[in-house]
């Protein structure tokens, strides 16, 4: 049999895979850590949703503030950049979003990337990617009780991807 | 005068019945007597697979246990715990399952071996989502279920583990479920998704018939069928419900372009898949009569529920609802007829649970709200056991043909 340096022992392979295993998490964790620590820190203000969607188990669903975005004509599942500037403490949308960064990025100090989950007439609703904050059990109805006066610490790196920081109770 | 290999052949046959316990020791040792065979070695032999099973079913059920401890351990004690701490928790239960089962397998125990991989792929899951947990990330998030299907089909793969199979072949599915979910498809939900889903089903039943010709992906062909069988049979199974097809109207007549474009394109990225697989799969088996009849079969399955949901023929629900009982008779018709003809179990039990899965959704739909909801229980118990009953003996009748047919199942 010729050899061959792709041809690989069973014991080699499982430990490779193992390895991109360990590499996958490690990589998966590592990205996020990143984005913490180069990121910049904002405070986004939340808005309050149905109560019975508000705590679901060990995690609150959130609203924010730029979830629904006026003016907004891009489809369902288009990536869509917000421009936020701060206003009194809490960030808030500066301008128009936008399909391109480069434009969104003219129209305030940092951008938030998204995704168009739903569209209506002339506006949109718009995912993050931080619409979950896991709580310890049993501490999500204390939470509910404060619904809509909630704010969120959240980190957004150079693309525009964010990160929950922390939950701030009024 | 019985040749040697008609005396091999039967001392495997008494093995197989009696490790199926068709017929007990006695009758085994004067079967066996008669050819002069050793009737204290197939014992120890139908002891030692015994053993093995009650070894596989004790590892597995062990390890269901272990990886649902470490879950709740870190999940309990995540708010207590610094984040370099939960993830080095994490990560060294990953490497020490996997260095469990490794040794395990290499120390002449491949059952518990075998039970520890499905601990590796259950933890690797566990990694994912409590460090999605850890940084919040949002619930639903397909990143997720992607990167568990990464872990656990090359795991499954390297090791031959059939579980961890299964799991990877479920977190794909997870995957394009939570995927064409921030596509907007499941609002409503959009026509198709249906199409989508029998698809996938039969995309995941070519690719079991092309691993079955190959030595490494023989062992999962059964695994990957089964999960392929059960998505499109439950996909049908929903249709055939009057309220499932008045909100796909509701949906397609509201909303028709509120779903985002790249829904489109993966459904007819997923059925060419499927076609090209089943195509492929005739090719190999050089066009014989029953590829051809499961593969034309799996065709029409996808091609009738496309047509439905993208040309709408009929203006009222409870039409397309009649459409697709007939639709999932002849399907369950179809499955015995293959069962029956290649001698694959598989699809003789996927038919039959489709069958009983219609009788009671049907009973419910009919009878549900004609009676009292006591009476109507009632109904469906003994539906239920007369169901059983008649099941039983059909499907020992049909699995008796098909073991006669000639070819089963790969293991």
């Amino acid at each position: 049999m010729r050899p061959s340096l792709l041809r690989i022992g069973p014991a080699t392979a499982f430990w490779v895979v193992v390895a991109l295993q360990v590499l996958g998490v490690l990589s998966f964790a590592a990205v996020k850590e990143v984005g913490f620590r180069i990121g910049r820190e904002v405070v986004l203000a939340t808005v309050p949703v149905d109560p019975r969607d508000l705590f679901r188990g060990d995690y609150v669903v959130l609203r924010y503030e730029v979830t629904r975005l006026e003016g907004c004509f891009l489809g369902v599942g288009s990536a869509v950049y917000v421009p936020l500037r701060e206003r009194d403490g809490t960030w808030v949308a500066s301008g128009p979003a936008s399909a391109s960064f480069e434009t969104a990025v003219d129209r305030g100090d940092v951008v938030l990337k998204g995704q168009v989950s739903q569209r209506a007439r002339t506006s949109c609703d718009v995912t993050y990617g931080i619409e979950s904050y896991f709580v310890p059990e049993g501490t999500g109805r204390s939470i509910e009780g404060v619904r809509g006066k909630l704010k969120m610490r959240v980190v957004i790196d150079g693309l525009g991807n964010a990160t929950i920081k922390e939950l701030l109770l009024p | 005068m019985a040749t040697e290999s008609f005396e091999t052949q039967l001392a495997t046959e008494v093995a197989a019945w009696r490790r199926e316990g068709v017929i007990d020791a006695r009758a085994a040792a004067r079967i066996l007597g008669r050819y002069g065979h050793d009737v204290a070695e197939l014992e120890r032999e139908v002891q030692g697979a015994a053993r093995g099973r009650s070894a596989t079913i004790f590892g597995t059920a062990g390890a269901l246990l272990v990886g649902l401890g470490v879950i709740l351990f870190v999940a309990s004690n995540w708010q207590t715990m610094e984040r370099a701490a939960r993830i080095a928790v994490l990560v060294g239960a990953l490497a020490l399952s996997a260095g469990l089962a490794f040794a395990l397998r290499q120390s002449g125990h491949p059952r518990i071996g075998a039970a520890l991989v499905f601990v590796n792929t259950l933890v690797f899951g566990a990694n994912v989502f409590l460090i999605g947990q850890t940084y919040h990330v949002r619930v639903g998030d397909p990143l997720l279920f992607l990167l568990w299907a990464l872990g656990a089909v090359p795991m499954a793969l390297v090791s031959g583990s059939r579980p961890s199979m299964f799991i990877g072949l479920a977190a794909l599915l997870a995957w394009y479920g939570s995927l064409i979910a921030d596509w907007g498809a499941w609002r409503g939900p959009h026509p198709l998704v249906a199409p989508s889903f029998v698809g996938i089903g039969v995309l995941y039943l070519g690719c079991a018939r092309l691993a079955e010709s190959t030595r490494q992906g023989r062992p999962f062909a059964l695994v990957m069928a089964m999960t392929g069988l059960s998505v499109s049979f439950i996909t049908i199974g929903a249709l055939t419900f009057e309220f499932v097809w008045r909100r796909v109207g509701e949906s397609f007549f509201s909303r028709p372009s509120d779903v985002a474009p790249e829904f489109a394109w993966s459904v007819a990225a997923i059925l060419v898949s499927a076609a090209v697989a089943l195509v492929a799969r005739a090719w190999r088996a050089r066009w014989s009569r029953a590829a051809m009849l499961e593969s034309g079969g799996l065709f029409a399955l996808a091609a009738v529920t496309l047509l439905c949901t993208v040309f709408a023929p009929f203006d009222t629900a409870a039409a397309y609802a009649v459409l697709f009982n007939v639709i999932a008779l002849a399907a369950v018709a179809w499955a015995i007829q293959m069962g029956l003809a290649t001698g694959r179990e598989s699809f003789i039990n996927s038919g039959l649970a489709l069958f009983a899965i219609l009788v009671i959704a049907r009973y419910f739909d009919f009878f549900g709200t004609l009676f009292d909801r006591s009476l109507a229980f009632v109904g469906a118990g003994i539906l239920l056991i007369a169901g059983g009953y008649g099941l039983e003996r059909s499907r020992k009748v049909l699995l008796a043909r098909a073991r006669a047919g000639g070819a089963a199942d790969a293991p």
